[in-house]
């Protein structure tokens, strides 16, 4: 009997994965035809319902507005941010790769919270400083327009459109832009015309992600409420349902036209797959590209990282911070003073224990899900020659889209369904399914970038050098893949950490997690333990951060992974 | 001092022993049972850690035993929803007692355990909720609070119609939920309550929020002076500058323990919905969330409904009417998002 050629594990991840995926897309496609969130009976009524609004134009267009204006935003930031972080000799990288991690533990709620406080129009600090406060809308400022949540938006998803976009940074081949050097071309026309063409996968992955994220995100779009729907208020609203059933139907007929507002990007970004030699910057013959030397735009660099991290990370901790010491939410003031006590810390701290160990658990399992999952399904997608490969990537790449209640409903009724075969209903287990996959599509688009980028010849060299394609798998693939893999975890990790929605609906009592814990006392009214969670959190996660970017010896600027 | 603490502990077990003896037959032979259950999973109101102590610590003490509580809390309709879903195919849900007032799904597959709470266990039949429920708590989200570092009491609404007043516009900060307005229908009559809450949209600019969290935190704030539809009874005794003000009519919605039909543990099931309206548990909740019954002695909502017309919606009325007014309302709150 052969032996079974072990690439099949690859293969059989990546069906795995994939598997997951369509539980909740088909969760969603199948809920928008049910009409009593029972899935007893099925009907068209819902999409009836959306597409005769007569609002929805207007909705929509308001949605692909909060799209595009929220990436354009991230872009501005990530991609500076990035190529600081990975081929230039700035001197906070540390600094600001913590910052970014911090970024990323904070709630977003605090950070649209903090600008409410900030820039209402009647009562916010600024305005009043100004003397500009007034109800009806006069102010100097008024932070209810769409515009302000599309900047708080894009704001917030810069570390993780910076963390997607490194890896891919990482591995362009310095002879490129040495040979531009030698030739004299200027930095900026090197950087415009050779690396920001060789990154178009990478940039058009995160701003194809980051535009079904920004529509499908609720926090700022709950707390702004700027004037007019977008498609997750109805959404939110069909799924919230007061003292009756959630309107499934609604609320997946709402999902499948944020799907296809999504595929047309999604399609675009298939046909760059489809030319993926083009983009194939890692070949045997790679050089290493050095540190770019910022020189006197040092201080430039500098002023712009400080902008966005007083903007995104400074604002919002210091709003933490004062919260976690009144005991109920209010805006800073002289008077507010006398109330302030270490109460909420104390507080926070003695329901720490039990929430973290779980959180623990389950961000360790859903890295692991979910890495084991995008890396086979990477690998099938840049390296198999099927040609469904790039449907599939496609299908992955709609998850997003997907509400993180319907995605918590599909693996709820799944695990109903194989109960009696695989007992994982109400269990931690089918938490990290759930979170894995719904994570899948930002690990797989960062590593699908920079898979791209290593041409298949070194592969090509190792099969001509004996070694099968697992031990190339294994010894060649995995090791080039090495940043994209650290940099996916750690976003996998820092998000599993703060996830609510999946926790929340999915949770068993008997293991509480941290993000459940702080929704729990905000809900209370705990506002000032609630903040103190936070902020414990938030410190916990920056240190996690730095020890695995220690340990994996992430933490060097050169590109040592790499040979 | 310390003979009196004394003389208290020792006292105690005799007290709670003469306690237990007092309740009807029915519920003393629940209470070996549960002790051989052992836990009790009660999902429904968000607590945190102390709370669900002072939860299971009058829990136990009141019917002397030492049964693991766990409560959980989280979206109400989409539990409730996979609830059904998991009863009808025949798998554990896990969950003892679902308190909550959400129980249109659970109810038409057959969830929720039919229990006889008066007859068999001496309940009071007002508390009674259909065939399943004991009602613990009423809701009374269709309430009115101001800012007092904004306006003063004599400012302030007093009938829900003042919030018509040209003062207020731009003002008001308000759910963008139904729900407010279909209670309040039952109380003030369909037409007006369309009448009130349209003229509300359409002159007042009033400021429309998903979540009830942040409706509470705009008023604290004194962002916004007004807010409809939130309750701030536990802000209150942390000293916020928020009340209730003298409204007229106080309309209230009932919640209550749900036993469900696969319960692990029924007999523990039963014992807490029977003390949460026990005067033990009512004291317990009030502490917690300052949740009460209306006709607590003492609890806040007790007398702040002292000397107003207090208008309870009935259950059945409300699963009867709920999609329709929530349609009806929806739309109009819509229009002016």
């Amino acid at each position: 009997m052969s032996r079974l050629n072990p690439l099949w594990l690859v293969y059989s991840g990546a069906l795995i994965g994939l598997s997951f995926v369509l539980v909740s897309l088909a969760g969603n496609v199948v809920g928008s035809f049910t009409s009593d969130a029972q899935f007893n009976d099925f009907t068209t009524d819902a999409y009836v319902r959306l597409l005769t609004d007569p609002g929805l134009p207007a909705t929509l267009m308001r949605t692909l507005g909060l799209g595009f204006g929220s990436i354009a935003v991230t872009l501005t930031f990530a991609l500076p941010f990035a190529w600081l972080l990975a081929r230039t000799d700035f001197r906070w990288k540390t600094g600001l790769f913590t910052l970014l991690a911090a970024k990323l533990a904070i709630p977003g709620f605090i950070t649209a919270m903090a600008y409410v406080w900030l820039f209402n129009p009647s009562a916010g600090l600024v305005n009043a400083m100004l003397g500009q406060t007034n109800y009806t809308g006069e102010a100097a400022f008024d932070v209810y327009q769409i515009k302000w949540l599309c900047m708080l938006q894009g704001l917030v998803l810069v570390p993780g459109a910076a963390f997607m976009l490194i890896p891919a940074l990482r591995n362009l081949d310095g002879s490129l832009e040495e040979a531009a050097r030698t030739a004299g071309v200027p930095a900026w026309k090197t950087f415009r015309h050779i690396v920001l063409p060789l990154l178009a996968p990478g940039v058009m992955a995160v701003a194809v992600f980051y535009f079904v994220v920004a529509v499908e995100m609720f926090d700022f779009v709950a707390i702004i409420a700027p004037p007019g729907d977008v498609l997750v208020l109805t959404i939110y609203e069909a799924l919230n349902a007061v003292d009756g059933l959630p309107d499934y139907g609604l609320a997946g007929s709402a999902g499948v036209l944020l799907f296809v507002l999504s595929a047309g990007a999604i399609l675009f970004y298939v046909r760059f797959l489809r030319q993926a030699k083009k983009y194939a910057v890692l070949s045997g013959k790679r050089r290493d590209p050095g540190l770019v030397r910022l020189g006197k735009w040092h201080g430039a660099a500098s002023a712009f990282v400080w902008l966005w991290v007083f903007l995104t990370v400074g604002l919002p901790v210091i709003t933490l911070v004062w919260v976690a010491l009144v005991p109920f939410i209010q805006p800073p003031s002289v008077g507010a003073l006398d109330n302030v006590s270490l109460f909420g810390f104390l507080d926070g701290l003695s329901y720490l224990r039990e929430p973290l160990i779980n959180t623990g658990f389950v961000m360790a399992g859903t890295i692991i899900m979910a890495m084991t999952f995008a890396i086979c399904l990477t690998w099938v997608v840049t390296r198999s020659r099927s040609k469904i490969a790039p449907w599939a990537d496609a299908l992955v790449f709609l998850a997003p889209a997907v509400p993180a209640i319907v995605t918590a409903t599909a693996f709820q009724v799944m695990g109903i369904a194989v109960y009696q075969w695989l007992p994982l209903y109400g269990t931690l287990w089918l938490i990290m399914a759930a979170m894995g996959t719904r994570m899948l599509a930002y690990c797989t688009r960062t590593m699908n970038s920079a898979a791209l980028q290593i041409h298949p010849e070194l592969e090509e060299a190792a099969w001509v050098s004996g070694l099968s394609r697992w031990r190339t798998f294994r010894g060649v693939f995995l090791p080039l893949m090495a940043p994209a893999i650290f940099y996916a975890a750690l976003m996998v990790g820092m998000l599993a950490a703060r996830d609510l929605t999946l926790p929340l609906i999915m949770n068993s009592a008997g293991t509480p997690l941290v993000s459940v814990l702080i929704f729990d006392l905000q809900t209370n009214g705990e506002t000032a333990s609630a903040a103190a969670v936070a902020l414990y959190m938030i410190v916990v996660l920056v240190a996690l951060a730095l020890t695995a970017r220690k340990l994996t010896g992430m933490a060097e600027p050169g590109l040592e992974r790499t040979p | 001092m310390k003979i009196i603490a004394a003389i208290f502990i020792v006292c105690l077990p005799t007290l709670v022993l003469a306690q237990a003896e007092s309740l009807p037959p029915a519920v003393q032979a629940l209470i070996p049972q549960a002790e051989a259950e052992g836990e009790l999973q009660v999902f429904g109101a968000t607590l945190n850690p102390r709370q669900v102590r002072a939860f299971s610590q009058s829990f136990n003490d009141y019917y002397d035993m030492d049964i693991d509580l766990t409560m959980s809390g989280g979206l109400h309709s989409a539990k409730a929803s996979e609830v059904a879903l998991a009863h009808r195919a025949g798998v554990p849900t896990g969950i003892d007692v679902f308190w909550t007032g959400l129980i249109a799904a659970m109810a038409k597959t057959g969830a929720l355990m039919e229990i006889d709470w008066i007859n068999t266990y001496g309940a009071d039949p007002s508390l009674a909720m259909g065939p399943w429920g004991l009602r613990t708590h009423d809701g009374h989200q269709s309430m009115v609070t101001v800012n007092t570092g904004r306006i003063t009491a004599a400012e302030a609404p007093k009938t829900y119609f003042d919030l018509l007043d040209p003062k207020w516009r731009g003002r008001i900060v308000m759910p963008r939920s139904p729900y407010p307005w279909m209670a309040m229908s039952y109380a003030l009559g369909e037409q007006e309550t369309v009448d009130l809450l349209q003229t509300i949209i359409a002159k007042q600019e009033p400021k429309l929020l998903a979540r009830y969290a942040d409706i509470r935190a705009r008023v604290l704030s004194g962002e916004f002076p007004v807010a409809i539809g939130t309750d701030i009874f536990s802000l209150q005794k942390r000293g916020a500058p928020v009340v209730h003000p003298d409204i007229d009519l106080l309309v209230l919605s009932s919640s209550g323990a749900f036993v469900l039909e696969d319960a692990a543990h029924p007999a523990a099931a039963k014992l807490w919905a029977l003390w949460a309206v026990s005067p033990e548990g009512q004291a317990t909740l009030e502490e917690a969330r300052s949740y009460s019954l209306a006709e607590t002695p003492g609890t806040a909502l007790n007398t702040y409904a002292e000397g107003r017309r207090v208008v309870h919606v009935p259950f059945d009325w409300r699963l009867e009417n709920h999609d329709r007014l929530s349609e009806k309302f929806l739309t109009i709150l819509e229009s002016g998002s």
